[in-house]
């Protein structure tokens, strides 16, 4: 009786074991999925900054080329053979 | 009588008996069921779980940028949401969520009810996007607008009495909550200068091949293996709720981004370029006008422009025909910018000198019993270089029978013509000379003053850059650089020479007649005040391939600044403007226009004294349209 009694808790034993461990493994499995939204989401953040940037500098430079016979500024780019 | 009296132990035993039976059959049938479950149906069972548990999930890599040579971005790739409706839940209950749904999308409810009545009934036919049981509601929303969205749907009631809400209806409700809209990650294609460079870009649309975005025209289809990058992959389980099951993974593949492509193109030039474009449209109501900047020292296209343009995120909007780069996808017979050719080879031939005089006919020469004219001049003896300066077709004739047919053929090829220049840009088209076996006996005259050819201006503007660049003939460059999305290089791009075409001082004479055109010659309103330039003109009546075509003009300037040592080459063309006009007067002024914005741009010194210069007299200033310069009355 009393080996039976210890065999079953045993066995009772392994199978809570089994669910907790299944459990950790489903929590990390949330885990992991909510850390790759979060990375989509912020790759999308960066996305829209780099978005809102080049809508900044289009503006500007649209402003700066609108009146169309005033000279433009100097560019940043100069010819490699340029001479001043 | 006592021995027919059932004894209480039988009873028992016939009860424990029948129990027995009954729970043995129980067994027994579960035990059929088992088996035919995990026996006899086994596989169709295992497969049928599989294909619920077992999911995929690509993850879509984003699309690369196109920057020009400062970095500044041309075409980025923005996130968006497309958000999708589960037809199911709408059963019965249309118009209540048609209420509720049509607000948040900004949509007529009374539309959508309608919409979604004809989709439910099966009258309408599934977008390419409709996936089986869902429907596409809108399209392209921001992922800010998708919170939002999502923020109001989670307060939302559907009509239900939230307040004790049996189990049945609050399930009903997290299911409304849940499927009555829902998005997908989607990209759009974001071009901060819209239909600038248009013809250049190209455009992208819905992806065929697993990307969400695929290129179909321009650089974007060209380089699309590249912009796309790589899509992600992930084989993995579920459990019943359709969350998937991370440790399960089998398959997990990160997506590449696509690659950052640097082009050469300056974009403060290409916006004067277009700019100047845009006017001359305005002025001479030509069918198009195009124009490319080249820096000759490398090859590097600096700009490159056809007007009218059309918008690259609406390409449907516009023409087919606005979507053409004419630079490299058009071929014309150009008239007299290909002499420049000629004279090169000529000279460095040693056929001719440039103050050798040639009689030019008085303007009138008749050839293997072919007329040949100088319009309406009555040139007489002019020396090589006045040929040039007056653009003498007589002279230039006599020039190209003095060369040869051979040595003519050998140079127009060594300058790179008929054949494509090798831009990563489709479509390109080479020019189309025939060879000399096919050439009639009067051909060599007119292929001298450009006739009897077409060539694309792409080859024109870099057999013009060779000149500029000592007779070296460079490939041009589009791309400068390709680097990884993680922005480590993948490819850099060095100038390359093909072959040099002409010694450096028959150049260096070229371009000092070149100088003289524009300074005393045809070119005169491409004059720039304060720095030399040198260049041709060009006037060519177009054809339809029978006949020429009166009054159809194809007027071209090809130039370069300083003349001595040039830095830029831009080569304009000005297609059958209304007004007719020559390329010196029609194509010549936007050359001036692009050339002076871009001495300052590139802050290129002033080689030459603006007093001692003669004012372009022709010229004046509209007042209308201060920008625009129009020949005098």
């Amino acid at each position: 009786m009393g080996v039976a009694a210890a065999i079953f808790l045993i066995v009772v034993l392994f199978v809570f074991r089994e669910i907790q461990h299944n459990r950790e493994l489903y929590r990390m499995s949330r885990l992991v999925s909510a850390a790759e939204a979060q990375r989509r989401q912020s790759q999308e953040l960066l996305r829209l900054e780099l978005v809102r940037e080049a809508r900044i500098v289009a503006e500007f430079q649209t402003q700066r080329y609108s009146n169309s016979f005033s000279p433009p500024l100097l560019a940043d780019f100069a010819l490699s053979v340029q001479r001043r | 009588m006592t021995a027919l009296r059932a004894s209480p132990g039988n009873g028992r035993f016939a009860r424990v008996a029948i129990l027995a039976w009954l729970t043995f059959a129980g067994l027994a049938a579960v035990e059929w069921r088992l088996i035919k479950l995990q026996v006899l149906r086994h596989e169709e069972l295992e497969e049928k779980a599989e294909e619920y548990r077992f999911t995929t999930r690509a993850d879509q890599s984003w699309r690369g940028q196109i920057q020009d040579r400062n970095g500044i971005p041309l075409a980025l790739t923005m996130p968006v949401k497309d958000v999708y409706t589960d037809l199911a839940v709408w059963t019965n209950r249309v118009g209540v969520l048609a209420h509720v749904v049509g607000p948040l999308l900004g949509m007529d409810s009374r539309r959508l009810e309608q919409y979604v009545n004809q989709r439910v009934g099966g009258r309408t036919q599934a977008t390419a996007k409709d996936k089986p049981g869902v429907l596409l509601l809108k399209q392209g929303i921001s992922p800010g607008e998708w919170l939002s969205i999502q923020g109001a749907l989670n307060g939302e009631t559907f009509g239900l009495n939230t307040n004790r809400l049996p189990s049945r209806k609050r399930r009903l409700l997290r299911t409304f909550r849940r499927w009555t809209l829902f998005a997908v990650d989607d990209q759009r294609r974001y071009l901060p200068y819209d239909s600038s460079l248009a013809q250049v870009l190209g455009f992208v649309g819905t992806g065929t091949n697993g990307h969400l975005l695929q290129g179909k025209w321009g650089l974007e289809a060209y380089l699309d293996d590249i912009l796309s990058g790589r899509n992600g992959l992930c084989a993995s389980s579920q459990d019943a709720a359709g969350n998937e099951l991370a440790f399960c993974r089998s398959t997990d593949l990160a997506a590449a981004d696509g690659a950052r492509v640097v082009l050469t193109i300056d974009l403060p030039l290409q916006r004067i370029v277009e700019q100047a474009l845009a006017r001359a449209l305005s002025c001479w109501k030509p069918s198009n006008a195009s124009c490319v900047v080249i820096r000759p020292a490398t090859g590097e296209i600096l700009a490159m422009a056809t007007a009218p343009a059309f918008c690259p995120q609406q390409p449907g909007g516009s023409p087919a025909a606005t979507w053409r780069n004419r630079v490299i996808s058009d071929r014309n017979e150009v008239g007299s910018v290909f002499k420049v050719i000629t004279l090169a080879t000529a000279l460095d031939r040693g056929v001719v000198n440039l103050d050798q005089p040639i009689f030019c006919e008085n303007g009138r020469w008749v050839y293997k019993r072919t007329s040949l004219r100088d319009d309406d001049h009555h040139y007489g003896i002019l020396s090589v270089r006045e040929c040039l300066v007056k653009s003498s077709n007589i002279g230039f004739a006599k020039i190209g029978l003095m060369v040869g047919t051979n040595g003519l053929y050998d140079s127009i090829i060594k300058f790179g013509f008929n054949q494509p220049t090798g831009l990563p840009l489709p479509y390109e088209t080479a020019g189309f000379i025939r060879p000399p076996a096919d050439w009639s006996a009067i051909s060599i005259t007119r292929l001298a003053i450009g006739h009897e050819l077409a060539v694309s201006q792409m080859e024109l503007a870099m057999a013009y850059a060779a000149i500029a660049n000592d007779g070296r003939l460079l490939r041009p460059m589009l791309v400068r650089q390709v680097d990884h999305s993680d922005g480590t290089l993948w490819a850099r791009y060095e100038p390359r020479m093909v072959r040099a075409v002409v010694q450096p001082e028959t150049a260096r004479q070229v371009r000092q007649v070149m100088r003289e055109v524009v300074e005393q010659g045809t070119g005169k309103l491409a004059a720039l005040p304060g720095n030399s330039a040198a260049g041709k003109t060009g006037t060519a009546q177009k054809s339809d391939g029978h006949r020429y075509l009166p009054g159809r003009l194809y007027c071209s300037f090809v130039g370069m600044l300083p003349a001595d040592r040039p830095e830029l080459v831009i080569a304009v063309a000005v297609d059958e403007p209304a007004n007719a006009g020559y390329g010196g007067t029609v194509a010549a002024p936007v050359f001036r226009e692009i050339a002076e914005q871009a001495v300052a741009l590139y802050n290129i010194p002033q080689d030459k004294n603006p007093g001692l210069l003669p004012a372009p007299f022709p010229i004046r200033r509209r007042n209308s349209d201060p920008g625009m310069v129009a020949l005098g009355q």
